[in-house]
C-alpha cells in the first residue's frame, strides 16, 4: 500500500516534469524551448503556468479534507491569481497580447494529464500526491522562470514582474516541502 | 543692555530649541531615535519583512507597506494587531502605545516573521 502511494505521488509528480522538461530538451523542436520564446511568449506561458496552479488548487479544494492541503491551494488560488493580475494589467499598460506557443500548449497537456490522474484519487492518496505534484511543479516552473525567461525577456517591467513572481513561487516552492513533510508517507 | 543680553539670549535659546527640533526629527538627538517623530516604514518586499526587526518608542506607529506582488499580513502573534490584507502596495499605519516585544507574522506566508520592540 505504501509503495502504491509513493507510486502516485512520484508519478504525477513526473508527469508534471516531463511536461515541462520535454518542451524545453535539445531534442524538442526550437519552438518548444523555452529559452527561445520572444516577450509575449513568455508572458502567456508565464501566465498558463500560474493557472495551472490555480486550477490544481481548485481541484484540491474540492477532494481534500486536510486543512494543511486546503490552506495551500487557498494560498495558490490568491497569491497566483494576484500575479496572473499583474501580468495582465501590466499587458494593457503595454498594449500587448500574449501569444500562445507550443511551450504554452506542452504546459496545458502535461496538466491536463495530472489533473484526471489526481481527480481519480481520494482521501490520504489525493493529499500526498497534490503535495508531491506542487513541490515537484513549482520546483519545475522556477527553474524556467529562473534560468530561461528572466535572462532572454527583453522588456524591462516584464523582467522586472518576473522577478517578483520568481520571489512568489520560491516561497510556495519551500511552502510546498514542508507541506510534503508533514503529510508524510 | 538687559534687554539686548535676553534678546541675545532669547536668540541663542531659539537656535537650541531649533537644533533640537531638528535633531529629534532626524533621530539623532543623543544617539536615540525618536520614533514619535520619525516615520518608522516595514517594508514586505521578497516575501520578508524589511527591517525583520525594530527597536521604536511607546507611542510610536509604524507603517507596513507591501511591496510585492501578492497579499500579505503582519498579524501579531499575540493579537495584538493585525494590518489585514494588503495588496500590492497597500499600507497600513499601527500605533505601538506600550512597551514589550510584539512578534508577527504573514498570516498567509507564516515563514514571514518579524519583531517590534517597544520601549
Amino acid at each position: 500500500m505504501t509503495n502504491r502511494k509513493t507510486s502516485h505521488a512520484s508519478g504525477f509528480a513526473a508527469v508534471a516534469l516531463a511536461a515541462i522538461i520535454s518542451a524545453g530538451c535539445a531534442a524538442t523542436s526550437k519552438a518548444q524551448d523555452p529559452a527561445a520564446l520572444n516577450d509575449l511568449e513568455i508572458a502567456h506561458a508565464a501566465y498558463v503556468a500560474g493557472d495551472i496552479d490555480i486550477r490544481n488548487a481548485h481541484l484540491a479544494l474540492a477532494l481534500s479534507d486536510n486543512p494543511q492541503v486546503r490552506d495551500f491551494a487557498q494560498l495558490m488560488l490568491t497569491d497566483h491569481q494576484a500575479v496572473n493580475d499583474a501580468a495582465l494589467a501590466l499587458l494593457a499598460k503595454l498594449g500587448a497580447d500574449p501569444q500562445d506557443n507550443p511551450f504554452s500548449q506542452s504546459l496545458l497537456s502535461g496538466a491536463r494529464k495530472t489533473w484526471g490522474d489526481l481527480a481519480r484519487l481520494s482521501g490520504h492518496d489525493f493529499d500526498k500526491s497534490y503535495a508531491a505534484n506542487e513541490l515537484a511543479y513549482h520546483q519545475t516552473v522556477n527553474s524556467v522562470v529562473g534560468d530561461a525567461f528572466i535572462p532572454h525577456v527583453e522588456n524591462a517591467e516584464l523582467k522586472d514582474l518576473l522577478g517578483s513572481a520568481l520571489a512568489t513561487f520560491q516561497a510556495h516552492e519551500q511552502h510546498a516541502a514542508q507541506m510534503v513533510e508533514a503529510i508524510g508517507q | 543692555m538687559t534687554g539686548t543680553r535676553e534678546g541675545a539670549g532669547s536668540i541663542s535659546w531659539s537656535r537650541r530649541g531649533l537644533m533640537a527640533r531638528v535633531l529629534a526629527l532626524t533621530g539623532l538627538c543623543a544617539g536615540q531615535a525618536s520614533a514619535q517623530d520619525v516615520p518608522v516604514l516595514i517594508e514586505m518586499r521578497k516575501f520578508a519583512f524589511v527591517p525583520a526587526e525594530i527597536a521604536i518608542r511607546a507611542g510610536a506607529t509604524v507603517t507596513f507597506v507591501n511591496l510585492d506582488l501578492v497579499p500579505h499580513t503582519a498579524s501579531a502573534t499575540n493579537d495584538s494587531f493585525d494590518t489585514g490584507t494588503l495588496r500590492r502596495n497597500e499600507r497600513k499605519a499601527v500605533s505601538f502605545p506600550a512597551p514589550g516585544a510584539f512578534s508577527y507574522v504573514c498570516r498567509f506566508h507564516p515563514h514571514m516573521t518579524g519583531v517590534v520592540r517597544v520601549t
